[in-house]
């Protein structure tokens, strides 16, 4: 898939961890290596916004970008359900 | 773009993060063809002519479906090519990438189409593993992506990184066509104008 605006997504998964502090959100996201770098930081900014404004209400959270590097979208697909096996 | 499949594989967090901006589709022309291509000003002048898109790209069945004629290609830069070869004559290309493309491609001899763009609704969303978790943070991106747009806090960002391209795109000296979007999800938001650039 070569389209830019199918790949205009963020693929994401969460796995819940307690600390001292009680529940922590990791959550995980995928970011298409074929997207813009510029889109790519507006979806970053966006899902942290997201989290923030939320963490009243649903706590804390630590955002990672899986492995700290983009894959194809072919690939965060077949991550993003294989991921599901290990949670 | 979200799609039938991809909805029933992840859970959508239906909030569209581009507010719509990729379904405005100004129009990639060969430069040397602008003024024969002015002429261009209706649906039915559209349906005459071809255009190129991706064969696998979504896109492709919405223009399909609203029926215009369109040259599939593989890749862009096929694309491009057949704009120079006069294979098609018509290349949409969503305000937010139209700008880059053309950057891209400086050596093609490229213009956007001055009068006209199209619009069709669709929607960009984060998507979540559909599982018990998914579930959970999917609920939680809708709410915090739900209250950043109630206190203006999405909108400063949207505007903040949007405003340029939406600015370059001109789109106050176009006419828009609307076309329909026959593959968009049912449950997509489009009554919630909040959501929106192009209100319904």
């Amino acid at each position: 898939m070569t389209n830019r605006i199918i790949l205009t997504i963020f693929f994401i998964f969460l796995i819940i961890t307690t600390n001292s502090n009680g529940q922590i959100s990791q959550v995980y996201y995928f970011s298409p290596t074929e997207e813009l770098d510029e889109i790519k930081l507006y979806n970053h900014s966006l899902l942290k916004l997201a989290l923030e404004k939320s963490k009243k209400e649903y706590g804390e959270f630590e955002l990672h970008n899986e492995n700290n590097t983009s894959v194809s979208q072919r690939d965060a697909l077949k991550l993003l359900k294989e991921k599901k096996s290990y949670m | 773009m979200t799609d039938g499949i991809r909805e029933r594989i992840f859970i959508p967090v239906r909030v569209p993060l581009y507010k719509g901006l990729f379904g405005i589709r100004t129009l990639l022309v060969n430069k040397n063809k602008l003024n024969d291509l002015k002429f261009l000003t209706s649906i039915e002048d559209l349906k005459k002519v071809t255009f190129t898109q991706g064969s696998e790209w979504p896109d492709t069945q919405i223009l399909k479906s609203n029926g215009f004629s369109i040259y599939e290609l593989q890749k862009k830069e096929d694309m491009i090519a057949s704009l120079q070869t006069g294979k098609a004559l018509l290349y949409p290309r969503s305000i937010a990438e139209i700008n880059y493309e053309m950057e891209e491609n400086a050596t093609a001899e490229l213009a956007i189409l001055p009068n006209i763009y199209l619009y069709y609704p669709t929607a960009i969303y984060f998507f979540v593993q559909r599982t018990k978790e998914g579930k959970h943070l999917a609920d939680r991106l809708e709410f915090g992506l739900n209250e950043a747009i109630n206190d203006g806090t999405f909108d400063q960002l949207f505007n903040k990184s949007m405003s340029k391209i939406i600015t370059k795109a001109e789109l106050d000296n176009k006419r828009m066509i609307k076309l329909n979007n026959l593959i968009l999800p049912e449950l997509t938001p489009i009554n919630e104008s909040k959501y929106w650039f192009i209100k319904e």
